[in-house]
């Protein structure tokens, strides 16, 4: 028992680099491993993609905002990524904008990507209104008039040269609404927009801020959600199976190395609380 | 491994903050300032590309006297807000701030009863106790689990009997949000360590599929 106590008091006092190293390693093996895992779309997935099914059989296209940074790009991108392509390869129309002034750039290089895939045309297949200040006011001013809140494009155009804004005066001209971000801009959507003017809203949120959405899934104020990481995996195992993705990206790359973390970082909450409970009947 | 300078310049500058987590050196020192130096010079161009100068200077320039006359009012704001600085004028101030709080909190106040509170407290009472077993169960975690979350923060009675129990149970309720919360935040960490260690290996190094 003795010996258990001092090794409980080693473990208390253990230097957080091995702790560094122990989920550096746990993340970097499965890369190296032919194992491949799969994630089981969830409820709120699949609300997710059966709403944006029903706004891809709209005429009016689909309005997204895209709020998320380089800092959260690991988990954001390949939930966007994977949206783009279900909105485009259906040949459906969108509007982009962001809240957020560092995401314009990455906004441009995912639609060009997604122009020279799909051979989309700008100014008729798709809109990158740019970067909007004043989230709040824009939020809700929206659901009365674009053109009061965007005077021109991201590229410096009128609105009213761009043939895809020609019928589209405010949120009752969009068929869904989609927010992409990183922060809290889904409440910020619910709170200024959905609620005072109803409209289908839909939400891909990183894992730290999803907790906080599920309430609003429950009242039917958000139709569906990607959360974070791992709701990006759910939805690419969904379009493969759908086959709208030839295969799945980088957020399925994840789940292997995701599963031994999260098991490593377990091991560790065990082995501390065992730790700290022995170390604890020595100091009594 | 890869010959794209821009994928060596980021391999470079990832290992450089990956250093801190050895412990504090010059070389994280310098990303951290490369950081936030882009960050606030990437953040001033596009303010002023997209905001600034399309949407205030410009029509000024061209038309301040004209049907664009209402967009002196933010310019005199902005004065407003700068007299802070001015030990004479920095009382005058207030009114830029007194302006902002009302606006804000005009939209704010009922928008946030509506969306957050009032919305939330329809959804819970209307949960339905039909359906399903699992339905039945998880509707009535939801009104019971929301009764005893409120109940521990009803302080105007001292938490006894029945009181006492519901606000254990509230307490409980609680932590197993804070749980789950918790859950989701390594989960997004891990993610971002996958993120970085997916470039490393597959964009720069070229050994990982």
């Amino acid at each position: 028992m003795n010996y258990l106590r001092t090794a409980a008091a080693k473990l208390v006092g253990l230097d957080r680099r091995v702790v560094f190293i122990a989920v550096f390693v746990a993340v970097a093996i499965p890369f190296f491993l032919p194992v491949h895992f799969t994630a089981v779309p969830e409820e709120e997935t699949i609300q997710f993609d059966n709403a944006l099914v029903q706004a891809l059989q709209s005429e009016k296209p689909i309005l997204v905002d895209v709020d998320f940074g380089p800092q959260t790009m690991a988990e954001m991108e390949p939930m966007l990524l994977a949206l783009l392509h279900r909105i485009f390869q259906s040949g459906h129309k969108a509007i982009f904008l962001t809240f957020m002034t560092e995401a314009t750039s990455p906004i441009r290089n995912y639609l060009a990507e997604m122009e020279s895939i799909y051979d989309l045309e700008y100014g008729r297949d798709y809109v990158f209104l740019g970067y909007a200040s004043a989230y709040a006011y824009t939020m809700y001013g929206l659901g009365n008039s674009f053109s009061a809140y965007f005077h021109r494009d991201d590229r410096g155009t009128p609105l009213d040269r761009l043939p895809l804004m020609k019928n589209v005066n405010s949120l009752r001209d969009v068929s869904v609404v989609i927010n992409i971000a990183s922060n809290a801009f889904p409440r910020f959507w619910i709170q200024y927009s959905v609620t005072p003017h109803g409209f289908d809203f839909l939400a891909g949120t990183t894992a730290v801020g999803a907790t906080e959405y599920y309430p609003y899934l429950q009242t039917g104020q958000l139709k569906g959600l990607l959360a974070g990481g791992r709701g990006a995996a759910e939805y690419e195992t969904l379009l493969v199976e759908k086959g709208i993705l030839k295969g799945p990206g980088d957020a399925t790359a994840g789940l292997g190395a995701q599963s031994l973390a999260l098991f490593t970082i377990l091991g560790f909450i065990l082995i501390g609380n065992v730790a700290y409970f022995l170390n604890r009947g020595k100091a009594r | 491994m890869s010959t794209d300078p821009y994928i060596w310049i980021a391999a470079i500058l990832t290992l450089g903050v990956f250093s801190f987590l050895y412990k504090d050196n010059a070389f994280f020192a310098v990303c951290e300032h490369l950081v936030v130096g882009l960050s606030a010079g990437y953040m001033f161009v596009t303010y002023w590309n997209n905001v600034f100068f399309p949407e205030l200077i410009l029509p000024l320039v061209q038309n301040g006297t004209g049907s664009d006359a209402h967009l002196w009012v933010p310019v005199g704001i902005c004065f407003l807000w700068a007299c802070k600085y001015v030990e004479k004028t920095k009382d005058m101030y207030r009114l830029a701030l007194a302006f902002w709080l009302s606006i804000d909190l005009g939209l704010s106040i009922p928008t946030h009863m509506d969306a957050g509170v009032l919305a939330q407290i329809a959804g819970t009472i209307s949960a339905p106790l039909n359906g399903s077993p699992v339905e039945i169960l998880g509707n009535l975690v939801l009104i019971l689990g929301t009764s005893f979350a409120l109940l521990y923060f009803f302080f105007s009675t001292e938490h006894q009997g029945v009181l006492k129990g519901a606000s254990t149970a509230g307490t409980w309720v609680l932590m197993v949000g804070f749980g789950a919360s918790f859950s989701y935040v390594i989960l997004s960490r891990i993610y971002l360590l996958i993120g970085r260690l997916l470039f490393l290996f597959r964009d720069w190094l070229g050994i990982a599929g």
